[in-house]
């Protein structure tokens, strides 16, 4: 003994240390040594007190628990230590009694841990001691310590199975001599241990009769097959006089029942019932000798009858009314404490599951008892639930198919008997209508609902066959009315029909319920609530309503379309909070269905409702919510949708007000962090022209742009004439050029009038009508021109950034595709298109992936090939529209950089291909004055043109004049430059090249043959049509351009390749007169002569530099 | 019945969710080891009991998870799977489960199935054996992803509690071990003609044997018949019965341990009989204590009477009535008696006596004391042989029909005439129809207002007299046994009364079983929608509105209902019917002993609803 000895304050701490934390915190008291050994010698002092000895012995029990079993030695010190205190007479029996049952427990759980101990001394040694104290039966004083003794025993021969069976005989011969209390203990010693005799049938011959012991009580041994292992045949049963005495036995113990208690009963029978079983003792015996325990309003001794019952089921055959009105009597008297009325009424559903079968006689009995489980007034609500199961469990046995005719009150209908059940049981919590909705009677009633609905189809029916018929079961029916009647009648009860109805919706069996009670609350529960603020309430409904794909949104669509006209109405002073507590509601049902449904099926009502709500909600915040879900509706597809609304917004009872929150509530967004991503975004974002250009290279402008600072004008200055120099900054107002400031112009129309003739003077008005029509974009908006552009992008580069999204949500095909959100188009250029407002597309679905078909774009100005275009599903594009509004028609780059949001929010943010603006973007129809009609507008052309003609003659007497354009700030003269060009092709390809790319610009055509010709082809219309004597001033205007044609032969001529077309080519067909309108002010004309095999193009203009561009247009357009 | 009734541990935790008092019983945790090792699979396997910090936290969880001590107990919005609510069943309240994390090991398992008894400040927990597949069945039915189990069809409790014994044992064990460290232990109440009370069994010992020291135990204060019924009363008291009741006096652990250890020694309950186990660990035997010489002496009675020999009986009426004075809901009077006895007869006699007084057409129930010997069926010449143990002793119950017309009869209106005024007027007729021998000992009537504090009332009564506290309006008809014996009395109280403004109270925390929705358009609604018919209902409808769940132990909400409770005591014949003949009495071995009779009829919930307002109903089979 290495520790020291503790003192009773100290071991009082130390257990209670070990109680609350374990043996882990025994070490610093113990510092090492054994407990046990500490233990023994504190119990063995005489100071100590007994009280704090018997704590000692219990803590020595608890501690054995989690110890390592005890060493031999230990337990044998143990074992003097007992004898020691059992043997002293100055020792009170409540120490002798404890020690002896802790030594017991130590030895049990030491023991078997360890199987080679069984067989030591210490075992040994305890049971002979036992045994002595169990010797004298009817000894007075110690009369309780010998019952301690006797159940010492039981406990050991319960842990070593058979341990005691060699000494059946003894035991049994004390047992019956025992007269005092305790020969309960005795009792139940023996039948424990005959029931191991007969339940492991030990070998031997030592054990073969109970009258006769062969062997002395003590000294004690170990059984021989206890230590070898047990299990072999059991002997006596051949012996017929052993078996007879074995039934002697039993029949001895059966008598005493009436003498153990309650508990003893319970072990007694444990032990008795399966010995019962050995022998093949006659059930009808055991029904007599036990059924006296039904009728004692002990519920232990009820529950040990049921017990009886099971076993003997058959020879108790047509009690089982009977027994169940009994037991039904436990829950029924309130003397018992409630979990005992409970346990009886769970019994009883268990003994009904037990027994019911299939049988139809006992189902009937079932019911006819159902009268009894009505609850009563004054039963607690706990047993009212129970009860109700009861009726719930009887609606269930008349539902199943099976005949329930022939029952008592069933005979009408079986459907209206279960009805009868179902209201008549739910009398009882009838409260719950009007008591607040976490009353417990709701929730009782509630969960009667419940039961009495699923009644039907339990979970462990696999079957749906049941589904039809409970739906037009009358109980479902009546469920189903009175949801909806006492839902509309009180409105507290809103949230807890929500959880009934999301209880079953979380339910894979019986989610068809949830729907449906929705769909009837949608048929018959919106209809007759009131349209007011009352409505409110029941937002929780509309809110399963409209998450629920099986019931139509018309319906919920319709009464929210009338709220919000109540609310509009309502309107006032004084409601401007509930208008917009109300109206955030609305749109929170709406942003539920935009989430869950297809749009497709909301379309007309929802855009009704939103599209009402952002025009005459009172609040703004709800109207501008609701444009912008009027918007998301009308713009992104349907998933996505769902898929946008969803984020961060996901979280269940998110409240209404905050709905809209979700769209600002993103992650954070990062900026995509990837470099190698972001710096080549071009490469899986595209946006390409739609018609492509015809001059595939801007010569003038590209090659100086590309890389450099696109707001250097430096390299504009090569090429312009300084004579007409664009403003490069806006609000910078130039007094060079062309336009002349509102001074000037003052100044300008001081000079003297001069002299025109009538022709020069038409042409003047003409032109001036023109240019007053024609908007100066310094004071007022410009011409714009439309570059139609296509923007797409690739799915698999962003594929990437949603991965998590696609684990979560199951998409179909084309859904699994990555989008892009909210994206905006900005536009810049070097060239000199004024300000370009950006684009937005507000979604756009990533192309899907192609295999081959991969565009790379090594050149940045490489127009993306026309096909390419074509071949793309139009879902995959978004049409994009550049607006430029040219301060000098050229062409240029514009340079686009987008920004967008990705699904995961990420920014996608950089710069993607220019696209090129071509001289041809710049073609426009001349301006027509607002007040011409219709009919005058080829005339109206032709004037024009011929008045530009004139005009644009460079020795034209126009040429000083100036004319006033609109809005009569800014004015602007003409100088005009005239060029040719000859064109080698066929007549009719020129044609309809014509037709194709100039077609709106062609304001007269001249000859006959042409005429015939275009007409017939019928592309070009309403313009006017000439022959060459119909217009003897077209001689006039012509023979200047005629009186060249030898220089034209000659030219032609010059590199012609063979002189056959030179005949032909001399017979003129026909003129195009074109009139092209370059924005902001300047005008392209052209006079088509045209040749079989070749075309001579005047061309005219007042804007010289775009003449570089003409050229190669020209070509690009006839000679390619 | 493979493993009876054995206890694993209990565990008694004071308010503060710390554990005063536990007790493991090795040998039984030895039995469970094996049988869990034996069926341990990935999922399952055995794991030490708690110690009793990893217990006390456990169980405060599972207070935070499920509202209270005792839990939901069926399935609300609040419930989580893997709860005990999610079983959805009011027994969960009662058999509960732990989640028990050890923390060093990282480990959670379920510990099921823990009784839970209330008691006092205390909560008693015990342990009892079951086998492991049972523990995975409670573990599957509170994980189950379904709605909830159909009655009868699926996996449920039912058969689970039907299949074990040792869950009802725990439970007695459990209130045995709670009316210990209260000090409530006591028997029933036997009234002699001579004292108004005798005492139990101590007394009848000590009486004997002359130890006076023991004689000087206070008497019981408490009749247990009134404890049963005492829910009504309650009406007033805290809502929730978790809550601690009383301040106590400290645990007396070491009575608690002798007890536990004479009771069940190895964690396997033998006899729970406090009082005949504390008679042994006091008195002890001596050698004048033989045993019968012919008979075995039952385990339930370790000592014999010697003295003067005689046997009382004290037949005891409960009354519950639900009066409604309303055409269309029938009232509802039900009796529920015992027969108390104190035998105090030498050796072991058997006393028989017929039960010839009940018709048997009004008894709904006759249950007996487990020493009573019944014929298996019940005819007309029933008759009851019991060999009586030592002490008071409850030998039957009943149930039965009333045999004559209510004792108290009339009507109760009350009438909310503004906010905080009442007229009411009472119209009772007492003891309508009851002959001589009946008398009235006293009679009171009380209209309880929890909720509202009464300010002052107006009237008189007709006869008798009235009073009132803060809460409550008390009228006392009689007083006076000699005023009023053995004739009816009519007796009326128009009055009013006045409150004290309604405020309305804030819901605590806890409160709601179903969830907390605290509507905030209610509050505007009512007043645009002025619809209500009166006032009355409009105060109805402002007063519901906080109404406070109840518990499942509950019958219904008392504080939603105007009600009067009329209390009262008769001596004389009992209503039920119940009598003994003291000549029919016959003792085996017959020996001279008088036999006493006494019978009393008191007053259980015996409420008179208000008749213009709400009241509880429930439904009466015709049959």
């Amino acid at each position: 003994m290495a520790g020291k000895l503790l003192s009773p304050t100290e071991w009082e701490s130390v257990i209670d240390d070990y109680n609350l934390g374990g043996a882990a915190n025994l070490h610093r008291w113990t510092g090492g040594a054994s407990v046990v050994d500490l233990c023994i010698s504190s119990l063995l002092r005489k100071d100590f007190p007994v009280q704090l000895k018997l704590n000692l012995l219990t803590f020595l029990e608890h501690d054995s628990l989690d110890d390592s079993p005890l060493p031999s030695s230990s337990l044998s010190r143990l074992i003097d230590a007992l004898r020691s205190v059992i043997q002293s007479p100055s020792d009170p029996f409540a120490l002798k009694d404890q020690f002896l049952i802790s030594t017991t427990a130590i030895f049990i759980t030491s023991l078997l841990d360890n199987d080679e101990l069984i067989s030591g001394s210490p075992l040994r040694d305890l049971v002979e001691l036992f045994l002595t104290i169990i010797n004298r039966p009817n000894h007075g004083l110690d009369r309780h310590t010998r019952g301690v003794a006797c159940e010492c025993l039981r406990q050991l021969e319960l842990a070593f199975p058979c341990l005691l069976s060699e000494i059946t005989p003894h035991l049994w011969s004390l047992c019956q001599s025992e007269r005092t209390h305790v020969s309960q203990w005795y009792v139940l010693l023996l039948s424990t241990t005959i029931l191991n005799v007969v339940k492991l049938k030990p070998s031997g011959t030592s054990i073969s009769s109970m009258s006769n012991a062969t062997i002395p009580l003590i000294p004690f041994s170990v059984p021989q097959f206890l230590i070898d292992g047990v299990g072999s045949d059991f002997v006596w049963k051949e012996k017929e006089i052993c078996y007879k005495e074995l039934r002697r036995v039993v029949a001895f113990l059966l008598e005493c029942p009436q003498y153990l208690t309650p508990f003893g009963l319970v072990e007694f029978m444990v032990a008795i019932i399966p010995v019962a079983e050995e022998l093949e003792l006659q059930a009808s015996l055991m029904r007599v000798q036990f059924s006296w325990l039904l009728y004692t309003f002990e519920p232990l001794l009820c529950h040990i009858f049921l017990g009886i019952y099971f076993k003997f089921l058959d020879s108790f055959q047509g009690q089982e009314l009977e027994v169940a009105s009994r037991i039904m009597l436990l829950s029924k008297e309130p003397q018992h404490h409630l979990v005992f009325r409970l346990l009886g009424l769970h019994w009883i559903l268990g003994f009904f599951a037990l027994i019911v079968g299939e049988d139809e006689a006992k189902k009937r009995s079932i019911l006819d008892m159902s009268l009894r489980f009505y609850p009563t007034i004054f039963d607690p609500l706990a047993i009212k639930a129970l009860k109700l199961d009861l009726l719930a469990y009887c609606s269930s046995l008349i539902c199943n198919p099976g005949d329930a005719s022939g029952l008592k009150g069933v005979e009408a209908d079986k459907g209206v008997y279960q009805v009868t059940l179902f209201k008549d049981g739910l009398v009882s919590v009838s409260a719950f209508k009007w008591l607040p909705p976490w009353s417990t009677e709701t929730a009782v009633a509630f969960r009667a609902f419940h039961k009495f609905l699923i009644g039907g189809s339990p979970h462990a029916d696999a079957s749906s066959s049941s589904v039809g018929t409970l739906i037009e079961s009358d109980i479902f029916y009546t469920l189903q009315k009175m949801l909806v009647d006492s839902t509309s009648e009180s409105k507290g009860l809103v949230p807890v029909i929500v959880a009934c109805i999301d209880r079953l919706l979380g339910c894979h069996k019986h989610h068809w319920l949830g729907e449906h009670l929705l769909v009837t609350l949608d048929k018959h529960l919106l209809p007759e609530l009131k349209k007011d603020y009352s409505l409110g309430s029941y937002f929780p409904i509309f809110e399963r309503i409209s998450e629920n794909d099986k019931v139509s949104p018309s319906g919920l669509l319709e009464l929210l379309m009338r709220f919000t006209i109540f609310l509009v109405e309502k309107h006032g002073p004084d409601t401007g909070l509930k208008s917009w507590h109300h109206g955030s509601k609305i749109l929170g049902i709406c942003r539920t269905m935009l989430i869950h449904r297809r749009s497709s099926s909301l379309f007309t009502g929802l855009s009704k409702l939103l599209a009402s709500t952002s025009l005459h909600f009172p609040d703004l915040e709800v109207r501008d919510n609701a444009r912008f879900y009027l918007r998301m509706l009308i713009c992104v597809p349907g998933k996505k949708l769902k898929h946008i609304l969803n984020m961060g917004g996901n979280l269940p009872g998110i409240s209404p007000s905050t709905h809209s929150g979700a769209f600002f509530n993103l992650q954070f967004p990062r900026a995509l962090s990837d470099p190698k991503r972001s710096g080549s975004i071009a490469s899986y974002i595209h946006i390409e022209r739609v018609m492509p250009l015809l001059v595939k290279q801007s010569w003038s402008l590209s090659l100086p742009n590309f890389g450099i600072n696109p707001d250097k004008p430096g390299f504009f200055e090569g090429i312009r004439d300084n004579e007409s120099p664009s403003d490069e900054t806006d609000t910078d107002i130039t007094m060079s050029g062309n336009i002349i400031s509102e001074s000037e112009m003052l100044h300008q129309q001081k000079e003297p009038l001069r002299v025109m003739d009538a022709k020069i003077s038409e042409i003047v008005s003409c032109l001036r009508r023109h240019f007053s029509f024609i908007p100066d974009y310094r004071h007022m908006p410009g011409i714009k021109i439309t570059i139609s552009c296509s923007l797409r992008f690739d799915s698999e580069a962003l594929s990437g950034t949603r991965e998590t999204n696609t684990a979560a949500n199951v998409f179909d095909e084309v859904d699994k595709l990555p989008a892009i959100y909210a994206t905006v188009l900005k536009f810049t250029s070097s060239a000199p298109y004024g300000p370009i407002s950006s684009f937005p597309i507000p979604f756009l679905l990533g192309s899907p992936p192609k295999n081959d078909k991969h565009v790379t774009q090594s050149d940045s100005l490489a127009i993306v090939p026309v096909e390419n275009g074509h071949a793309e599903e139009e879902n995959f594009k978004a049409p994009v529209c550049i607006e430029l509004e040219p301060r000098e028609p050229m062409p240029g780059l514009v340079d686009v950089f987008i920004e967008s949001n990705a699904e995961n929010g990420q920014i996608i943010r950089g710069q993607l291909h220019s696209i090129s603006v071509g001289i041809e973007d710049m073609f426009l129809r001349a301006i027509l004055p607002d007040d011409l009609a219709e009919d005058d507008v080829p005339s109206y052309y032709v004037d024009l043109f011929n008045a530009l003609w004139e005009a644009c003659e460079s020795s034209s007497s126009t040429g000083r004049e100036t004319f006033v354009l609109k809005g009569g700030k800014g004015v602007s003269a003409i100088s005009g430059t005239r060029s040719v060009k000859l064109l080698e092709v066929p007549l009719t390809s020129l044609v309809q090249a014509v037709e194709r790319h100039l077609a709106p610009f062609v304001v007269c055509i001249i000859g006959e043959q042409l005429v015939d010709m275009v007409k017939a082809r019928g592309v070009i219309k309403d313009i006017l049509w000439k022959d060459f004597s119909s217009d003897s001033s077209f001689d006039v205007t012509c023979s200047p351009t005629s009186s060249k044609e030898p220089l034209y032969l000659k030219y032609l001529g010059d590199e012609d390749e063979g002189g056959v077309q030179i005949p032909t080519s001399k017979k003129n067909i026909g003129y195009f007169q074109i009139l092209i309108f370059l924005p902001p002010r300047f005008h392209l004309l052209f006079q088509m002569e045209l040749c079989d095999y070749s075309t001579l193009v005047r061309i005219r203009t007042d804007h010289w530099p775009c003449l570089a561009y003409v050229d190669d247009y020209l070509e690009a357009l006839f000679l390619d | 019945m493979q493993s009876g009734c054995c206890i694993r541990g209990l565990w008694i935790l004071n308010n503060q969710d710390f554990v005063i008092f536990s007790r493991k019983f090795p040998v039984v945790e030895r039995r469970w080891r094996v049988a869990c090792e034996k069926e341990s699979d990935d999922n399952f396997k055995y794991h030490l009991l708690p110690y009793d910090s990893e217990l006390a936290s456990a169980f405060a969880d599972r207070k935070k998870r499920e509202g209270s001590a005792r839990g939901f107990g069926i399935r609300v919005s609040q419930s989580v799977k893997g709860s005990d609510s999610w079983v959805d069943d009011p027994i969960t309240r009662h058999v509960i489960s732990l989640h028990i994390n050890k923390e060093e090991k990282g480990e959670n398992h379920l510990l099921w199935p823990l009784i839970l008894h209330i008691k006092g400040p205390y909560s008693i927990l015990v342990l009892p054996l079951v086998e492991p597949h049972h523990l995975k069945s409670y573990s599957r039915m509170c994980n189950r992803s379904d709605c909830g189990s159909a009655i009868g069809a699926d996996e449920n409790l039912s058969s689970l509690l039907l299949d074990l014994p040792s869950i009802t044992g725990a439970f007695i064990v459990a209130h045995t071990i709670g009316e210990i460290i209260l000090g409530e232990a006591v028997e029933p109440e036997v009234v002699a003609a001579s004292s108004p009370s005798v005492g139990g069994l101590l007394d009848s010992l000590t009486g004997s044997i002359g130890i006076s020291g023991i004689s000087a135990r206070p008497k019981p204060v408490a009749a247990p018949v009134a404890a049963s019924t005492a829910s009504g009363t309650a009406v007033s008291g805290a809502v929730m019965s978790d809550a601690p009741k009383m301040g106590s006096r400290p645990l007396d652990k070491d009575v608690l341990r002798s007890f536990i250890s004479s009771a069940m020694p190895f964690g396997t309950p033998l006899d729970l009989s406090y009082s005949n186990i504390s008679a042994i660990k006091t008195t002890g035997f001596s050698s004048a204590d033989m045993p019968p010489a012919d008979r075995k002496q039952p385990a339930w009675k370790p000592y014999l009477y010697r003295g003067k020999q005689r046997i009382l009986f004290t037949i005891h009426d409960t009354v519950h009535a639900a009066m409604y004075d309303r055409d269309e809901i029938p009232d509802c009077i039900t009796i529920s008696g015992q027969v108390n006895c104190r035998a105090e007869l030498e050796g072991l006699p058997d006393v028989s006596f017929p039960l010839t007084g009940l018709d048997t057409a009004r008894v709904q129930s006759l249950t007996f004391h487990p020493c009573a010997q019944v014929p298996e069926h019940g005819g007309d010449k029933q008759a009851i042989t019991f060999s009586p143990p030592l002490g008071n002793f409850v030998l039957m119950h009943y149930q039965a029909l009333c045999s004559v017309g209510p004792p108290i009869k009339g009507f109760y209106q009350l009438s909310m005439v503004s906010e905080n005024e009442g007229a009411f007027l009472f119209k009772l007729s007492l003891m309508e129809g009851y002959k001589t021998p009946i008398t009235i000992e006293f009679c009171a009537v009380t209209m309880p207002f929890p909720r509202r504090r009464v300010v002052s009332f107006d009237g008189t009564p007709s006869i008798g007299t009235v009073s009132n506290t803060d809460h409550s309006v008390e009228w006392k008809i009689i007083t006076n046994t000699r005023s009023a014996s053995g004739k009816s009395i009519e007796a009326t109280f128009p009055g009013t009364v006045r409150f004290a403004p309604w405020q309305a109270q804030r819901m605590p925390s806890f409160g709601s079983a179903i969830g907390s929705v605290a509507d905030e358009d209610s509050d505007l609604e009512t007043e645009s929608s002025s619809s209500m018919v009166n006032v009355e209902d409009q105060i109805m409808e402002k007063m519901s509105k906080d109404l406070q769940a109840v518990d499942l132990e509950d019958p219904f909400c008392w504080q939603a209902y105007n009600y009067a409770k009329v209390s009262f005591k008769m001596i004389g014949p009992s209503l039920s019917g119940m009598s003994i003949d003291p000549k029919s009495v016959s003792i085996f071995p017959a020996v001279k002993a008088t036999v006493e009779i006494s019978t009393q009829v008191t007053s259980g919930d015996y409420i008179l609803w208000n008749t213009l307002g709400k009241c509880p109903v429930a439904a009466t089979p015709e049959a």
